[in-house]
Formats: structure tokens, C-alpha cells, sequence
């Protein structure tokens, strides 16, 4: 009996004591707003025990649980609610969750924007660059058919709406970079030495861009590297323009990896093929390495180092009236740079950069012997607060200490380049000093919920001329429905003009920065998801551009405008013809540099027109076809030349300025190709590339005989039929 | 002594209610299994949420739990899936990265790691699915998943599957071919046994039904009916081969 009441107590012990120590948890989970939310995990750490929302937010649970336990409410995208309680309780909770990091309505605040990455704008991506005809797979070639970037010359340098190369500034991982060219001469670099393959990203804004962006007149290009592979990869490429090769390799699980690019150029085999209207002393070559090594040390920490190193060299006879002679040429880059991003503090996110780059060119033609040196160390930091999911702030600041050198021999005039001309010694080290900060706000529903409204200030300080400028900016956008946006974008630019006319020898210590206003107009349509339209029209004024001066050198009393109108369709074009078509029309006049009046400006390319386009035409081929058309460039002509006895050379004389044009410019690009798997899930591309298949003679100057009676065409890099053959594999 | 035993016996009933032991989590481990299959096939978003939610509890019970965080990083997958289907764009975003990271946590796991690949490698197909500009990166890495876990566990009927399902995706012009992704489809379905299902049940009739949409693109509209009404033998739940993929083939 005695065991039996023991039982008895042992089991109401149980029991009871089970009933009695039962808590009963319930509420109401919703967000920040008060809207409730369905799906959240509402548990007991460290037990099986909890709930889960309903369609209202409502959970309601039992637990035997007792003592000092935690409470938590746990969804993806929001940060976890955590919340001692001592049981048994009856507890009634109000659970509110905050979005982990909130992001802000997607929405196109960049007019004039061109992005890889979705929602920054009409999408190029990296697929596009690999693909577009006769742009060798390179970034600023793919860029150049894009509207707003004028075809000035077949370089690479971006001719934006009217501004000179130097007005648009390209940042590789947020650090400003140079000299992103090979083969530079006084024609532009021909290719970027930025490898595409080591490209992650890029952003280009052709105007009215953030405030985020200083020291650059008219365009923006940003790109980002790749960060830590997640797989093993190799590749390797041959054609009869180069070799490349990359590896893409993790080093600790998928947070840490390591990254190298590689490309060596020749144009031997090339000209071989095709034939050419120089005479080269060496042939043009070329090489360059990119190498990264990313980890990622949190969920949204990551430090990345990247490292470019390239160079090129080249030696071509010339014959013309300004000498008759050799011109050499060749240049080194070195760029290292580390930044590192993530979450310091909810809903802020920053990146650090800290730079280092070098570059050294040697030119020698006749007189000039020149050796120009520049190096550059650069701080940038950038942060971004998502205040609400409306609302934004980005801020950030940059030094950069900049030193640019100018050794040797100029030529006195530029018509006599002999070897015994009257010239200009220069040895001659320029350091410019720049801090910049800025400060924007991003908010979606100003006023109306279709509204949204960008608004920044920025200032930059450069110590050498002791001058600060501050550049407000603007864009307001409003979006009529899903598909259709109409944004206006205005406000105030400057940069330093080239640093080469500081120099006191021949140019202004005293030059002050050059200003731009800019008024941008634009309506953007979304066909669908990678479909878009995109129609803009623009205004930009220029101000204290440089002005050569018989007394000072030079003046910042230069001026000038353009306006025009840009037009481009991405997308399926025609049934199963994908592509792009863009328009620009362009109207451009400046007086500055050397010009003698206000005439047009040497960019003021009228009409440009772009075709490109991918067709699958079965059995695994694919034709790529690129057509450009551009008005021919502005020049100012000689109408004739009086003889220098001393030098028994003759000095040109001048018409009115840019009073003439080269013929307009056609070109037909192709590419066939040919896509095999010898292997399972590994590419091999066999390509055939076709540049200018129509044989057009397009030129980018003339020369002349030595009394300047002839003249005759200098074509173009690609002024004739060239054809490439290729093949690049993955494995 | 009577008296120690019975309040031993005491502390025992209680510690059994109040702590999750190891054949609880293995209990529910089991749950989670069970309860994917039948999320499957009712396509359902809040069953998925449920196996989310259990799975997160089991790592709060036990935080190295491997299976706990492959079938979290499964159930991310299928989430993503279900979300793609019905334009829930956020929940493909979202569980993309909550997906990854749990089968990036487990990717040193020997018994798992295979798995783990072959999950993250279709995360990132459905990931391409919805940034097709990222293309080029993400074929990479999905083929070099995929890659891994063959090497790993060669003849891994999944990653046979998911090799399929990546050459039926892709444009020819870019190493797609259905031929190809047909055979692969055939020979994953011939992979599976009972090892292979040991721990992971997952699979089987997703490669019939794969199969069947090969041969229908094919144009072999008999053969493509053949393998759907076999996958309906096996799988009479089937809602996909039955209210989608038959219908389908029967407006051809």
C-alpha cells in the first residue's frame, strides 16, 4: 500500500508538477511599420519548443520549461529578436523585427547610368564585353558603342558628350586610376589594360552623376573586381593577336581565394595576315598581369587586395613634313590596392580603399625626348546609411597625393621635330594634393510616392593652387508606373585641367579648376526584365577651361557647351536577334587650348550610330555583328606654309579653326563563333573576328609633304580589313 | 533508498521532458525528412517555412548538427524554387545567401560535403535565374560544384541530376544540349539506390520529370508521356507531372 501511495505521489509529482510549471507564450510578431508578419520561427532556445506566425503575426505555443530561458523570434532578412524570460509566465508578447540591413526601394537614381549590375540602370554585362564584335573583349571598347560616349578615334579613351578624355575619371575597386591604357601616344591608348576577365562589375555615367564622384567633368566609370572564387577554374587563350591565361583558385573553403589574369599581346602575326600601312622598327607589344586575393572574414566583411602590373612598347618609322624619323614609345602601370568593406554598424555600410599606383612613359620622335612619371597615393572611404526603407544617406572622403614629373626635351614648335630643333628643356616634378568629401541623400516618395529625389554636396580642396570649389547636385525622378521612369539630373562639376600645364617652364602654376554645369533630361522604359529604352537629352556648360595666353601660357578663361540627345534599345531587337541600337546627336563648341575662336570642338562628333547584335545561327555558331557610323571629326585644315630658312623646314599655315571634316566614319565588325565542350561543363570558344569587314578606309588624320602642297590619309588602327583567329578554353 | 530511487526517477521524467536529447534530434532530423517530401509535392511555401523553422531549432538545440544545417540549406533551395515560380522575387534573394551560407558551413563535413556542393550548386541555378547577366560567373562556379561532388562521391545520382538540369538550362551555343541532359537524367535515375537515399531523399522523381520535359523538347512525345506516367506509378503525389508537365504535353 505503502508503494502504491508513493506511486501515486511520484506520478501527481510528475505530473502536476508538469501542469503546474506550463507557461503559455503568445503575441504578435510585425515589423518596424507595424505590418504583421507571417513565417517567424518564435521558439525556446535550445529546444524544439515555439511557433509560428500566422497570416496575422499571431503565434501561441505551450512550454514545460522552466528557469532563466530565452525567447526568440528568428526570420530571414531580419535581425533576430532575442528576449530573456523567466519561467513558468503567462506571456503576451509585441514582438517588433527589424530588417537586418534595409534595403532601399529598387529604383534608378543615376541618370545617364550604364551598369552590369540589375537596377543601376540600362544593364551591359560582362557577357556583352566577351561578345561585342570587334571590341577584343575590351571594357572601353564595349562602352564606346554606347550612346553619349562619341567615336573620336578608335582609342579606347572615352569621348564623353562632348568632353575630353581626361574629364572622365575610371576607379577600379572606388581608387582612381590614370592611365587604364596600353599603348598610349598622342592617338589615345588602343586597349584597356584592365583585364575583363578580373572584372566583377562596372558602372558608367555618361553625366549628372552622385556626388559621390569628384575631380571629373563628364563621366564616371567604376568598376569592381571579382572576390574570393567559390570554385576552382582555369582558362587559357591564343590568337594571332596574343596569349592570356587565368587562374581562379580558393585557398580556404569559398571565404578565401586567390585570382590571376594574364595577357601578352603581339601584333606580328596580325599584320602578317593582314598587312599594314606602317613601317614598324618593333612591332607593338604588350602584356599585363591582374591579380586579387579576396577573403571574406563575415557574413558581409571582406578585405581585398588587388594588384595590376602592365606594360608595352612599340617603334614605328615616320614620314612626315614635321620630320622624317622614328618614333619609340613605351609604358609601365603598377597599381596595388586594398579595401575593405562590410557592416561596421546596422544599416551602415562602408568601404575603405588605400592605393598606390605608378606610371612611367617614354616618348622619343626627332627633338622630343620626354619621360613622364606619375604616381599617386589615394585614400577613399565610402558609406552608405539605409535610414529607413525610403531613405539613404551616403558619405564618404578621399586624399590623394599626386606627383606628376616631366623630363627631357619638347619642341619648341610643333611643326619641326628634327632632331636639331629649337626646344624646351623640361625637368620639371609637379605634387598635387586633393581632399574631397561629400554628402547625398537618397529618398524615394518625396512629396508624392511616386517621387524620388537625390541631393548632394561635395567639396574638393587642391593644396598646390590653394583652391576648394563645392559642387551641389541634384536628380529628381519620377516613376509613371513599374516600366516607365523620367528623371532630371543637374548640377555643378570640377577637376583639375592636365597636370602638365601647371608646369611652370611652359605653363600656369596659377590655373584654376575647370567647371561644368550639367542638365540632364531622361526617360527610361523597361520592356522587360534585361529589355530597356532609354531616351535623354542634355545641356553642359564649361567654364575656366585652360586657354593658351602669349604672357601667361595659359588662362582658365576657356569656355564651351554641349548639348544633344542620346537614344539607345537593349534587347531582343527582332525575333531571336538580340543586341543594341543607339543614337547620339551631339553639338559641341569650346574655346580653349590653342584653339583661335569658338568653333567646334574637336569632339563634336554630329551623329553616332550603333548596331550590335548576336544571332545563334545553329550547330553551335554564333555571328556577332557591330556596325558604327559617326560624322567625321572636326579639324582645322592648312591651307598652306612659309619656309624657315634656318631649319630648312616650313611652318604650317592655319585655316579657320575646325573649319573642316574628316570623311564620316563607317565600320562593319564580325565575329563568328564556335562554342565546344571536349570536356564536360568546360568551354572551348573558337572565334574568328572580322574588323572593318568592309574594308573602309576610315582615317584619323593627314600628313603632309615637307612644303605642305600634298596631303595624304592616315588611316585609322583598324583603316583596313583585319582579321583575328582565336581560341580560349576553360578547364 | 526507496526514497533516493523514486526522486531519481523524478529527475529522470523531468530531464527526458525538459532537454532534447540525441534521439530527439534524431527524431526530428527524421521529421524534417519526412516532412520534405510531402512539401514537395504540395509546392507549399508555409510547409517549407515549417521545416525552416525546425531546422533552426534543432541548430539552436545542437549547433554543429550537420544534417540539420544540409537540410536548412535544402529546404533555402526549394524555398527559392517555390518562390520563383509564383514571382516571389524577395524570397529567392533572401534565402539564396541564408541557403549558402549553411552549405558553405558543412562544406568540410566528410559525409556531407558532397551534398552540400550539390545543394549550393542549385542555389546558384536558381540565383541565374534571376540575374541571367551574371551568367558567365555562376556557370563557373555551379560546373565547378558540381565537379566537386563528383569527385567526392562519384556517381552521386544528385549531382548526376543537377549536371542535367544545367545542360537542359543552358543555350546551346553555350555548351547546352537536351541529348546530353536526357542521358544525364537517364543515368541519375538509374543511380539511385539505397545508399544513395540513405540519408538524402531527394531526387529520384525530379529526374523522371526532368526526363520527360527532355524528351518532350525533343519532340519524343510518346516517350516524354511513357516516363510521366512511370513517375506517376511511383509518385502518385506528383502535383508537378501531373497538373503541369501532363497537361503540357498533351496541348502539344
Amino acid at each position: 500500500m505503502r508503494l502504491f501511495y508513493k506511486f501515486i505521489l511520484l506520478l501527481l509529482f510528475v505530473t502536476g508538477g508538469k501542469l503546474f510549471s506550463q507557461s503559455h507564450i503568445s503575441g504578435r510578431v510585425t515589423n518596424e511599420k507595424g505590418n504583421p508578419l507571417p513565417y517567424v520561427n518564435v521558439f525556446i532556445e535550445g529546444s524544439f519548443d515555439g511557433d509560428m506566425t500566422d497570416t496575422d503575426g499571431k503565434f501561441s505555443f505551450a512550454t514545460k520549461l522552466t528557469g532563466e530561458l530565452k525567447i526568440i523570434a528568428s526570420m530571414v532578412g531580419y535581425d533576430k529578436f532575442v528576449k530573456p524570460a523567466a519561467l513558468p509566465a503567462e506571456l503576451s508578447l509585441k514582438i517588433i523585427l527589424e530588417q537586418t540591413s534595409i534595403k532601399l526601394k529598387e529604383t534608378v537614381v543615376s541618370g545617364s547610368a550604364y551598369s552590369s549590375e540589375e537596377g543601376k540602370g540600362v544593364v551591359v554585362s560582362k557577357i556583352d564585353v566577351y561578345t561585342t564584335p570587334g571590341g577584343a573583349a575590351d571594357l572601353f571598347q564595349s562602352i564606346k558603342t554606347l550612346p553619349g560616349v562619341t567615336n573620336v578615334s578608335e582609342s579606347a579613351e572615352l569621348y564623353v558628350r562632348g568632353g575630353d578624355p581626361i574629364e572622365t575619371v575610371t576607379l577600379i575597386d572606388q581608387a582612381p586610376i590614370y592611365h587604364p591604357y596600353t599603348y598610349e601616344s598622342s592617338y589615345g591608348g588602343l586597349f584597356s589594360n584592365v583585364n575583363t576577365a578580373a572584372m566583377k562589375s562596372m558602372f558608367f555615367s555618361s553625366g549628372g552623376f552622385s556626388a559621390k564622384y569628384g575631380n571629373a567633368l563628364s563621366g564616371v566609370l567604376e568598376i569592381k573586381t571579382n572576390n574570393e572564387p567559390q570554385v576552382q577554374r582555369y582558362g587559357a587563350g591564343i590568337s594571332m593577336a596574343g596569349v592570356s591565361f587565368s587562374a581562379e583558385v580558393p585557398i580556404s573553403g569559398s571565404k578565401f581565394g586567390g585570382m590571376v589574369y594574364g595577357r601578352q599581346s603581339y601584333t606580328k602575326p596580325i599584320m602578317w595576315l593582314n598587312g599594314s600601312d606602317e613601317e614598324f622598327i618593333n612591332h607593338p607589344e604588350s602584356r599585363d598581369i591582374n591579380a586579387i586575393l579576396s577573403y571574406k572574414f563575415s557574413e558581409t566583411g571582406r578585405i581585398k587586395i588587388t594588384g595590376f602590373y602592365s606594360e608595352d612598347e612599340q617603334g614605328v618609322k615616320i614620314n612626315r613634313a614635321e620630320m622624317d624619323g622614328s618614333f619609340f614609345g613605351n609604358t609601365n602601370n603598377n597599381f596595388l590596392n586594398v579595401i575593405i568593406s562590410g557592416i561596421p554598424y546596422k544599416n551602415l555600410f562602408s568601404s575603405t580603399s588605400i592605393s598606390y599606383g605608378s606610371f612611367n612613359r617614354d616618348w622619343k620622335l626627332g627633338v622630343l625626348d620626354l619621360t613622364n612619371e606619375d604616381s599617386a597615393f589615394r585614400l577613399r572611404s565610402e558609406s552608405e546609411y539605409t535610414v529607413t526603407e525610403n531613405t539613404k544617406i551616403n558619405f564618404g572622403a578621399e586624399f590623394e597625393n599626386r606627383i606628376e614629373s616631366f623630363r627631357g626635351k619638347i619642341p619648341e614648335d610643333d611643326f619641326n621635330l628634327q632632331e636639331t630643333a629649337p626646344n624646351i628643356v623640361l625637368d620639371e616634378s609637379l605634387q598635387f594634393i586633393r581632399t574631397g568629401g561629400y554628402a547625398e541623400i537618397e529618398h524615394n516618395g518625396i512629396f508624392h510616392d511616386k517621387l524620388f529625389v537625390v541631393a548632394g554636396l561635395r567639396a574638393d580642396y587642391v593644396s598646390k593652387i590653394k583652391v576648394g570649389w563645392i559642387d551641389p547636385r541634384f536628380s529628381l525622378g519620377y516613376r509613371i508606373n513599374e516600366k516607365n521612369i523620367i528623371k532630371l539630373g543637374a548640377g555643378l562639376f570640377g577637376q583639375i585641367p592636365d597636370y602638365r600645364l601647371y608646369a611652370v617652364e611652359d605653363g600656369n602654376p596659377d590655373l584654376p579648376p575647370m567647371r561644368a554645369k550639367h542638365l540632364v533630361l531622361s526617360y527610361d522604359r523597361e520592356l522587360n526584365k534585361n529589355d530597356a529604352l532609354r531616351a535623354e537629352i542634355y545641356y553642359k556648360d564649361y567654364d575656366n577651361l585652360p586657354l593658351e595666353d602669349v604672357a601667361l601660357n595659359y588662362t582658365g578663361e576657356g569656355y564651351g557647351y554641349a548639348y544633344g540627345a542620346d537614344i539607345i534599345l537593349k534587347g531582343i531587337l527582332w525575333g531571336d536577334l538580340k543586341g543594341w541600337i543607339s543614337y547620339g546627336f551631339l553639338n559641341s563648341k569650346r574655346y580653349w587650348m590653342d584653339y583661335t575662336k569658338y568653333a567646334p570642338s574637336d569632339y563634336d562628333i554630329t551623329h553616332s550610330f550603333t548596331f550590335v547584335s548576336k544571332y545563334d545561327i545553329g550547330s553551335l555558331f554564333e555571328l556577332g555583328v557591330n556596325y558604327k557610323y559617326s560624322t567625321g571629326k572636326p579639324f582645322r585644315p592648312i591651307t598652306g606654309a612659309n619656309y624657315i630658312t634656318g631649319y630648312d623646314v616650313y611652318e604650317p599655315v592655319y585655316g579657320a579653326q575646325n573649319s573642316d571634316r574628316y570623311p564620316d566614319y563607317h565600320r562593319l565588325d564580325m565575329r563568328l563563333s564556335r562554342y565546344e565542350q571536349f570536356f564536360e561543363g568546360k568551354f572551348t570558344v573558337f572565334y574568328c573576328e572580322m574588323m572593318n569587314i568592309l574594308n573602309i578606309q576610315n582615317i584619323f588624320g593627314y600628313s603632309y609633304n615637307s612644303d605642305y602642297t600634298k596631303r595624304e590619309k592616315v588611316n585609322s588602327y583598324f583603316g583596313r580589313r583585319t582579321i583575328v583567329l582565336g581560341v580560349e578554353m576553360t578547364f | 533508498m526507496k526514497q533516493v530511487n523514486s526522486i531519481l526517477l523524478l529527475l529522470l521524467a523531468f530531464a527526458t521532458v525538459n532537454f532534447a536529447g540525441d534521439d530527439q534530434i534524431a527524431a526530428k532530423i527524421a521529421e524534417i525528412k519526412s516532412a520534405h517530401e510531402k512539401a514537395y509535392y504540395n509546392f507549399s511555401k508555409e510547409e517549407y517555412m515549417k521545416i525552416w523553422a525546425d531546422c533552426e531549432r534543432v541548430i539552436s538545440i545542437a549547433p554543429d548538427n550537420g544534417e540539420a544545417k544540409y537540410f536548412a540549406s535544402l529546404t533555402a533551395f526549394r524555398l527559392m524554387n517555390v518562390g520563383l515560380v509564383k514571382g516571389d522575387k524577395s524570397v529567392v534573394e533572401k534565402y539564396a545567401d541564408a541557403g549558402i551560407k549553411y552549405a558553405d558551413d558543412i562544406e568540410s563535413d566528410a559525409t556531407l560535403a558532397a551534398e552540400s556542393a550539390i545543394v549550393k550548386a542549385n542555389i546558384l541555378m536558381m540565383k541565374l535565374a534571376i540575374v541571367p547577366q551574371e551568367a558567365a560567373a555562376l556557370s563557373g562556379q555551379i560546373h565547378g560544384l558540381i565537379g566537386k561532388a563528383e569527385a567526392m562521391d562519384p556517381g552521386n545520382p544528385r549531382a548526376i541530376l543537377t549536371k542535367g538540369i544545367m545542360l537542359y538550362n543552358t543555350p546551346e551555343q553555350y555548351g547546352g544540349s537536351v541529348q546530353k541532359a536526357a542521358e544525364l537524367f537517364t543515368s541519375a535515375m538509374e543511380s539511385f539506390d539505397e545508399n544513395s537515399q540513405k540519408l538524402i531523399d531527394w531526387g529520384h522523381n525530379e529526374s523522371m520529370a526532368w526526363l520527360g520535359q527532355a524528351y518532350a523538347r525533343m519532340g519524343k512525345i510518346g516517350k516524354a508521356r511513357g516516363i510521366y506516367n512511370e513517375a506517376l506509378k511511383y509518385y502518385p503525389d506528383f502535383g508537378w507531372v501531373r497538373y503541369q508537365l501532363l497537361p503540357a504535353l498533351d496541348q502539344k
